[in-house]
């Protein structure tokens, strides 16, 4: 040993399991958001494959931005926390060492040094590995979605982006350090006295009135104020990412301020509901070493959070933005007619170019001609008016025959004008029917007028209606066609006249499709089907990135449960030595995993609703201008994420109990003599 | 009288990678109800080793240990901990107590184990015979090593047990507090004919005893009767014999 260092090197090999863990942490942590990213990339390459279908898809995959943006931050947040965990506590377990190296006369910046030292070792060679292994993963997932996707959804091939490799990296290294610094400076701080003691593990740490106070305070006020005045009323794209961010963040921090009482006041009803010897030990054991449970019951409620709160938001997305928006046309029974059989799925229409997604002039005139008399038909063009769609140049509008968009009653819902103020406006010249968001953007109202992009220069549109398009689009008359698009229609949509026989008309669109073997008829009904499963698929690969970040969690949970197993040896000598039987040792440690479980999956259940809750009323639906009662929303979508949830309260103390079994199954099957320590 | 706890050719090797340490070879040992047995060596010489086998806590590598006539080998897990629990109490050398528990709490374990609910004033009783009666809910990391090391000596004591294996109780005591835990151990073996075997380095402690049984390099080079021996130059012969072995 040549110098100080030598001793952070001689840490590592003397503590494999922990330095092993810690660099599995690191490891993790690194390759699961990149590997989100991987997934997000290969969803848009797949979607975005072919230029000028973005147009045409691109608004599907825009709407599950935010979605994905949260998911990403999650799973990052996910193997950050990991990562903090485990070096926080290979730390504070190491307080003793600490004192027995400052008493032997080294300087607190010595320490500090062998600390960070074996840290950055760590750091370096974790997120070597794990931008190594981060490719592998993501390619794992991005099949896994794939086989389950079939040809509902295309994904494409995406490789890790250099950002998002650099920024793990980066992520993986500041947060190891940080995570050892701040517990590292804490253990040099006291006396060399003090750390020599047996370690803190005796739980004297008590519980901070004022910070229990002003986290219940937080929640409360958070909760209290987006219940009574959803700022999703009014907020609008960009701020309603940020405010919701915002507010999510401030919900986690009084989370973290409340759950050292929580656990205290769980532990006292446990002692209650677990008698006996067992129960006794476990519940004191939960109560006293708070640090130690607070660390696991933390990632478990913070796995359960993310779970609820994404799955409730993807729902409430859906069903309240997208789905409400087609109920009009469904109610009408409206079908449209188009060269896509979207019914196949997504992956069909990807495979094609615009060329044959377009209705040739022939088929066109022949659908009309065929529906006339029984059905209102309007033949959709679809553009991209960067100034009046909500996402820019990211989302498409129609461009209509506003009489017959009228005529269908499915296609525009008003929430300021009507059809009556409308259509004059839209015959006469360049009308718009806009999202709020648009008309918001552009600071203008019912019967301003805005400049959008025309393909000769700029055009003055007025402003005929605000409200909410199909699929959150914005409308154009086309009676200025000619200055957007030259493209044919991409579909007709057809709406039957209310005596129309059903029958009847039904053997008139069979003989359509059999002239044009091209053509295909699409219900509504059976589209919103289509689309269901499709967001589903979408679903899916969001929860393959959630899969992520809970397997990041899960072995979290496992992290500090084995790097407490492995500290309270001793203890478990000690225990079995004075006649504590194997079976109830395993009674203790597994009920007392379990309660850690149960605590951390009540709160992350609870913690979950309030986020979940608390992302509807700040994020509302106004970026793509629906708007909705987000109370009853809220109520709506927590129902699918409450069941989520109930599964991860009753899986969240099995986990744990595994966790902290296994590595304990291994200190117990050996002799107690073992587990005597020889040395102090 | 019968003996009630037997070592048969006791022997105990570790193996670390190539080398082989001899702790114990073929150790023959016996001590009868209600005696008071000290075991000396120097350090290393496998007292500890000993102690810990003669309370079931490690298999021999071979030999027998028996209590009251009944083998340990050959005996399930659960069989040899309801011995530990109900018949052996253990003073161990380094950490005793239980970190999250108080005193009181720790005093009382081994009946919290057994699923028997420790009569308050029984614990009060033995922390102040220890001379903790005011320390009753501190924490052992609130606790000196020597009040630490006086609350294992009364969890020890708590079920009434057989025999008490004590290793080094003394070691990090103060004279005083050192001759109150070798009253007590001395009182449990006159009044309640409890067995005590307790390893020492303290010539004076092992004085206290009815045998001082010499430990070297894992075997027995010695024994000496107290009985027999003159009271005045009791501590003075342990300590003649203990030179003579550290030569
Ligand atoms: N787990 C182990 N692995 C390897 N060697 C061991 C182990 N336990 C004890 N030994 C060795 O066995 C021998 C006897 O150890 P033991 O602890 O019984 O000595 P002791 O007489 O109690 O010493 P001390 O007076 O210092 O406590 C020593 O040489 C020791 O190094
Ligand atoms: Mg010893």
């Amino acid at each position: 040993m040549k110098s100080i260092y030598g001793l952070a090197w001689r840490n590592l090999s003397a503590n494999r399991v922990r330095s092993l863990l810690s660099v599995l942490a690191v490891i993790l942590g690194v390759s699961v958001t990149i590997a989100g990213s991987i997934i997000i990339e290969s969803v848009r390459e797949g979607v975005l494959k072919s230029e000028e279908l973005r147009v045409l898809m691109e608004g599907l995959i825009g709407l599950l931005d935010p979605a994905m943006l949260f998911i990403g931050i999650a799973v990052m947040m996910a193997g950050g926390f990991l990562i903090f965990n485990t070096f926080g506590m290979a730390i504070t377990q190491r307080r003793q060492q600490i004192g027995g190296l400052r008493a032997l006369g080294m300087t607190r910046g010595q320490v500090m040094r062998v600390i960070l030292a074996e840290a950055a070792l760590l750091a370096v060679v974790g997120v070597v590995l794990g931008v190594v292994l981060s490719g592998v993963l993501g390619q794992v997932m991005v099949a896994f979605i794939k086989q389950l996707a079939g040809d509902m959804l295309a994904f494409g091939d995406a490789a890790p982006t250099m950002p998002v490799v650099v920024f793990a990296a980066v992520m993986g290294l500041v947060i190891t350090l940080f995570s050892v610094l701040i517990p590292a400076r804490r253990a040099a701080r006291v006396a060399p006295l003090d750390a020599l003691r047996k370690p803190e593990a005796a739980g004297v740490e008590g519980i901070s009135r004022w910070k229990t106070a002003l986290g219940a305070l937080l929640l409360t006020a958070l909760l209290a104020y987006v219940i009574a005045a959803p700022p999703g009323e009014w907020v609008t794209y960009p701020l309603d990412f940020t405010l919701t961010l915002l507010f999510v963040g401030l919900w986690l921090a009084g989370v973290s301020l409340v759950l050292p009482a929580l656990i205290s006041l769980a532990a006292q009803l446990g002692k209650r509901l677990m008698p006996g010897t067992i129960g006794r030990l476990v519940t004191d054991n939960v109560q006293r070493a708070r640090g130690r449970t607070s660390l696991t019951v933390f990632t478990l409620a913070f796995a359960l959070l993310v779970l609820i709160g994404l799955t409730g938001f993807l729902k409430f997305f859906l069903l309240y933005g997208i789905g409400s928006s087609m109920e009009p046309a469904e109610e009408r029974d409206a079908l449209f007619i188009t060269r896509v059989d979207i019914l196949k799925g997504w992956g069909a229409t990807i495979a094609l170019d615009l060329d044959s997604i377009l209705l040739t002039e022939e088929e066109h005139q022949a659908i009309l001609e065929t529906v006339e008399g029984s059905a209102y038909t309007v033949s959709s063009y679809f553009v991209v008016v960067p100034e009046i769609s909500f996402l820019g140049d990211a989302y498409f509008s129609y461009m209509l025959d506003p009489t017959l968009a009228r005529n269908t009653q499915s296609m525009f819902t008003f929430t300021e004008g009507d059809w009556d103020f409308a259509l004059p406006i839209m015959e006469a010249g360049c009308g718009v029917l806009v999202v709020p968001a648009v008309a918001a953007r552009h600071n203008a109202g019912l019967g301003d007028t805005i400049s959008v992009t025309g393909r000769d220069g700029p055009l003055e549109c007025t402003i005929a209606g605000i409200g909410s398009g199909v699929a959150g689009a914005s409308i154009i008359s086309d009676t200025v066609r000619d200055q957007i698009t030259d493209m044919n229609p991409a579909l007709v949509l057809v709406v039957p006249y209310a005596d129309t026989d059903p029958v009847t008309f039904q053997a008139t669109l069979d003989a359509l499709v059999a002239a044009y073997p091209t053509l295909h008829i699409v219900q509504i009904t059976g589209f919103m089907v289509v689309l269901e499963d499709s967001l589903d698929i979408v679903n899916v690969s969001l929860n393959a990135m959630l899969l992520l970040a809970t397997f990041a969690a899960a072995f979290g949970v496992v992290n500090t449960m084995m790097m407490s197993m492995d500290e309270r040896r001793h203890e478990f000598g000690l225990l079995r030595a004075i006649g504590t039987t194997r079976a109830q040792m395993r009674r203790l440690i597994i009920s007392e995993a379990a309660l850690m479980g149960i605590i951390g999956g009540v709160v992350g259940f609870l913690a979950g609703i309030g986020v979940l809750v608390i992302i509807v009323m700040t994020y509302g639906l106004n970026s793509i201008g629906v708007a909705q009662n987000l109370r009853t929303a809220a109520m709506a979508s927590a129902q699918p994420a409450a069941v989520m949830g109930l599964v991860g309260v009753i899986v969240a103390p099995i986990i744990a109990s595994l966790a902290a079994w296994l590595p304990a199954r291994g200190i117990l099957r050996e002799k107690p003599v073992a587990a005597i320590p020889r040395l102090q | 009288m019968a003996a009630v706890l037997q070592a048969e050719k006791l022997s105990k090797q570790y193996h670390m990678g190539t080398v082989t340490v001899d702790a114990l070879r073929g150790v023959d040992f016996h001590i009868e109800a209600g005696e008071f047995v000290a075991i000396m060596g120097p350090s290393g010489s496998g007292k500890s080793t000993l102690l810990h086998l003669l309370g079931g806590l490690d298999n021999p590598t071979s030999g027998d240990v028996l209590l009251d006539g009944r083998r340990y080998r050959g005996m399930s897990d659960d069989q040899l901990t309801l011995i530990r629990r109900r018949q052996i109490g253990f003073i161990f050398q380094f950490f005793n107590l239980l970190p999250t528990l108080t005193a009181a709490e720790n005093v009382a374990l081994p009946l919290v184990i057994d699923g028997k609910r420790p009569t308050p004033e029984r614990v009060a009783d033995l922390l102040a015979l220890i001379g903790l009666g005011d320390r009753h809910d501190h924490r052992p990391h609130q606790l000196s090593g020597g009040q630490q090391q006086r609350v294992a000596i009364a969890r020890a004591l708590v079920t009434q047990p057989k025999i008490v294996l004590a290793d080094e109780p003394t070691g990090n005591l103060d004279s005083q507090s050192g001759q109150a835990v070798l009253d007590l151990l001395r009182r449990a073996c006159d009044e309640h004919d409890q067995t005590i075997i307790m390893v020492t380095h303290d010539h004076h402690a092992a004085a206290t005893a009815d045998r001082v049984v010499f430990l070297k390099d894992g075997g027995i080079v010695n024994t000496l009767d107290m009985n027999m021996t003159d009271g005045k130059t009791r501590t003075q012969t342990v300590a003649a014999v203990m030179a003579d072995l550290e030569l």
